[in-house]
């Protein structure tokens, strides 16, 4: 595993975790794969698993608002990323990800968030392998 | 909690930034008006609710996601 000193600022924390946690690592986990750790800097064993949606999705896109885009400084569109909150507490087989929610990282600055999407096209609970029904 | 009773186009003030109004009634549904600061994040409260119990159970610990993951590629290259 490769490990990576870069951090992710969520000056509003992330939903669900705890407040004061803010900032986390930003871990690649093997070279070329699509899947990323974030992890806390305070506390390392709360971690998350991101995904690049595009890896998956290559037709996810989204408008990201003015008041999110000023609140995470972004003034170039080339200095942002989009990770996607993957929940693979049921295996990775029956993962889903998290397409409504996607994180938004200005890779000049570290500023991150995850942003509430107002599209009826994504869901919170997207299966990650359409022939995610066992068995294989 | 404090319960008020609005018109339609009546508002309520919340601090000096934040100011709802109700915009239209419609038989249960209410539309409403709200204006506050750039600065503060506005959630339709059950969407909200459920990115947060969704991110709740996808927390892990980083030896049970490389552990995971690291067998996810065995299974593709084997």
């Amino acid at each position: 595993m490769t490990e990576c000193n870069t951090v992710f600022t969520f000056t509003s924390g992330l939903p669900g975790l705890p407040e004061e946690l803010k900032e986390f690592k930003f871990l690649t986990l093997q070279e070329n794969s699509p899947y990323y750790l974030l992890q806390s800097v305070d506390d390392e064993q709360i971690c998350l698993i991101l995904l690049n949606p595009f890896s998956v999705f290559p037709e996810y896109e989204f408008n990201l608002p003015e008041e999110e885009k000023e609140k995470l400084k972004l003034e170039n569109v080339q200095h942002v990323a989009v990770f996607c909150v993957v929940n693979a507490s049921q295996g990775l087989k029956n993962a889903t990800i998290n397409l409504l929610a996607p994180v938004v990282v200005n890779t000049n600055t570290g500023l991150a968030k995850q942003v509430v999407l107002n599209d009826k096209r994504y869901s919170i609970r997207h299966p990650l392998f359409s022939n995610s029904h066992g068995g294989e | 909690m404090l319960v008020l009773s609005r018109k339609k186009n009546q508002a309520i003030n919340i601090g000096k930034n934040i100011i709802i109004t109700v915009v239209d009634v419609q038989g249960d549904s209410v539309r409403i008006g709200i204006e506050a600061p750039r600065s503060i994040d506005i959630y339709r409260s059950e969407i909200y609710q459920d990115i947060l119990s969704e991110n709740m159970k996808a927390i892990s610990t980083k030896q049970h996601i490389v552990e995971m993951l690291d067998q996810d590629l065995k299974s593709k290259i084997i």
